[in-house]
């Protein structure tokens, strides 16, 4: 297994870095910003499919509350009908997770890859040369300068910078993603997401190498950009009190208010 | 669908902890024994010293036999990792752990010398080198001088260089000038007395080799695959590379065993598994073609007799004749474990410490294993 990992995706990506470390003045954190925007224009239909997903997900919110009032008591029927109501509208819920699980294994093999590219012991570097492909210039190259701006590449930002970069702009990311439902429930899930992420991130990018908080960071930004296109600014935008719950003997003029259009 | 959010966060906590486990590990190298006629200092995988007595090891005696110690004493005290080959010099052990302390130690007895070990700043790598009654040790890309005999500082400031320093210095012969390469493909002559800069030169690739000077000429390999040959009075005056009397010899692979010196001749090894010798005056090759094999190079090879004495990073030993590189004698197989830490001489046993901690003594004659141990202080 570990093989396999090793020979489909880290000695790619390992060798894939180094050849960009090359193509961007041999500086290794260009390197990683370059690769980041590849990796994302790569995923590009997969993001905009998600986000379409992810928006179409946020208007079915009212159907969706119907139909799980009125099938409250017979599970199989609510799920019959939630399905149906999905398949409708043409959406699949999964189309929000593909883009994040995608990524998952790039992270990963980043992760590895960064560290292994910047050995910090001898024995490390000479485990490198196993992972290198055959090419006397690509050879050359090895080591890596490690740094960039003030950062180690392959060490914690100790400046605690990039931490907190990562953490804000996954909490913008969030936000911009997070919509009124007008479910008491379902805000105080959303409310829960919209720190937990940003925090768990934060908390990685105080202890993992600083090179992979720069991935997470441009990943970030990217990702605002694209978000903005195709969805606005979306809970950014709202202003605290719009959500409001309305209970079920309110007028039918008011339902619907707090809900994102 | 915010469920599922969760059910990434899930994945990617587990995938995060399973897959990156923490911090990087710092507990991997490997040190070469340094013997004297008497005994073998090598690091233990407890991160002490042990000083091993050649015949309490022959007759497979019980550590510690007679003459053996361990520093530190105590079955629990230990120095942390030691990635630094220790270094002999006037009946005097100096060893440097990874987080940055170097002790002096006396060779017979195990005493420390100094007060209390001397303290840098930053990971120590490489062999401490002593000369001209100072220690010079490499942590990070910092150079630092501490007098051999009391362990004072012996320069006001350190040097700092380009980037990290992973081999041992070396001094030229009145121990005037010290000599360094970087993994920033930067190559350093300093003064020994003060740390100030004398001249540098810029490699085409990392610089993990210890330099051997040679009739005013400077020698090492690089990981660009060169062998350089630097003339210190042309580098020192700026002239542009290569002036008169300077050389480079291309071996195509990163160049981290060697190089040793044998009269007028330099002998190193690739990591492509390829054996070279190449004369020292004009930077041509001595032996009709390299000796190769499927391995790799990493231990840095012996001199003994007319032969050349190395081992492959799978764990097999070769004898090649230093005139024309035809190989007199081969372990039969591997010793088991990778063999990545230089080889040590001492009169006719040559001594080598595998990945997996076992001492091995062979006969440099004919290659007969005459004793293992597996290096234990336990």
């Amino acid at each position: 297994m570990t093989e396999l990992w090793e020979l489909i995706i880290l000695r790619p990506m390992l060798n894939g870095l180094i050849v960009l470390y090359n193509f961007s003045f041999q500086d290794f954190g260009i390197a990683i910003i370059v690769f980041t925007i590849l990796t994302r224009v790569l995923i590009l239909p997969l993001t905009i499919k998600q986000l379409k997903a992810t928006k179409a997900m946020s208007s079915l919110q009212p159907k969706l509350q119907e139909i799980q009032k009125k099938y409250a008591k017979d599970k199989a029927k609510l799920s019959q009908e939630t399905m149906a109501l999905y398949k409708e509208a043409g959406i699949s819920p999964m189309g929000c997770l593909v883009p994040t699980l995608v990524q998952m294994p790039i992270w990963i093999a980043l992760y590895q890859a960064i560290l292994k590219v910047n050995p910090g012991t001898p024995q490390d570097l000479f485990d490198l040369s196993r992972l290198l492909y055959p090419g006397e210039w690509l050879h050359n190259l090895v080591p890596l300068k490690e740094h960039f701006l003030w950062l180690n590449l392959g060490q914690p930002d100790t400046l605690m910078i990039l931490p907190v970069l990562v953490g804000g702009s996954m909490w913008v990311q969030q936000k911009m993603v997070t919509t009124g439902t007008g479910d008491p429930k379902q805000e105080s899930m959303n409310r829960m997401m919209l720190w937990m992420w940003p925090m768990m991130f934060f908390l990685f990018s105080l202890q993992f190498a600083s090179g992979l908080a720069l991935y997470w960071i441009v990943s970030n930004f990217i990702g605002i950009i694209i978000q903005y296109f195709v969805t606005g600014w979306g809970g950014l935008k709202r202003q605290p009190g719009a959500v409001v719950v309305i209970p079920p003997e309110a007028p039918k003029a008011l339902k619907g208010a707090g809900t994102k259009k | 669908m915010r469920l599922s959010y969760l059910l990434i966060a899930i994945i990617v906590l587990t995938g995060f902890s399973a897959c990156f486990g923490g911090t990087p590990a710092r507990g991997r190298g490997w040190s070469a024994p340094a013997a004297t006629e008497q005994q073998v200092y090598v690091n233990t995988p407890e991160g002490k010293l042990a000083a091993l007595n050649l015949s309490a090891r022959s007759r497979g005696l019980i550590f510690p036999g007679e003459g053996e110690w361990s520093f530190p004493p105590g079955q629990k005290a230990k120095l942390g990792s030691l990635f630094a080959t220790p270094s002999v010099s006037n009946g005097v052990v100096y060893i440097a752990s990874l987080e940055g302390r170097v002790y002096a130690l006396d060779a017979a007895m195990g005493t420390e010398k100094w007060k209390e070990p001397h303290k840098v700043v930053g990971d120590i790598q490489a062999s401490p080198l002593v000369a001209k009654g100072k220690v010079f040790v490499a942590a990070n890309n910092k150079v630092f001088a501490i007098e051999a005999l009391d362990g004072r500082t012996g320069w006001t400031q350190p040097f700092v260089a380009s980037g990290r320093i992973w081999a041992k210095p070396a001094a030229d012969e009145v121990e005037t000038t010290l000599f360094f390469g970087t993994l920033d493909k930067d190559f350093y002559a300093l003064d020994t007395a003060t740390g100030s800069l004398k001249w540098t030169f810029k490699a085409g690739g990392a610089i993990l080799t210890t330099p051997v000077l040679h009739k005013g000429k400077i020698y090492f390999g690089a990981f660009d695959g060169n062998l350089y040959a630097l003339d210190p009075a042309s580098r020192q005056s700026g002239l542009a590379f290569p002036a008169q009397g300077e050389w480079v010899f291309n071996a195509t692979d990163w160049i981290w065993s060697g190089p040793v010196r044998e009269k007028d001749t330099l002998y190193f090894a690739t990591m492509r598994g390829k054996v070279f010798a190449v004369d020292a005056g004009s930077g041509r090759p001595v032996w009709p073609g390299p000796f190769e094999v499927s391995s790799k190079f990493r231990s840095k090879p012996v001199v003994y007799k007319d032969n050349l004495i190395i081992a492959s990073e799978e764990g097999r030993i070769y004898s090649l004749n230093l005139a024309d590189g035809q190989m007199k004698w081969a372990s039969p197989s591997s010793l088991g474990a990778a063999i990545l830490a230089d080889l040590a001489i001492s009169a006719d046993t040559v001594y080598i410490y595998t990945q997996g901690h076992t001492l091995y003594a062979l006969d440099a004659d004919t290659g007969m294993q005459r004793w293992g141990y597996s290096v234990s202080t336990k």
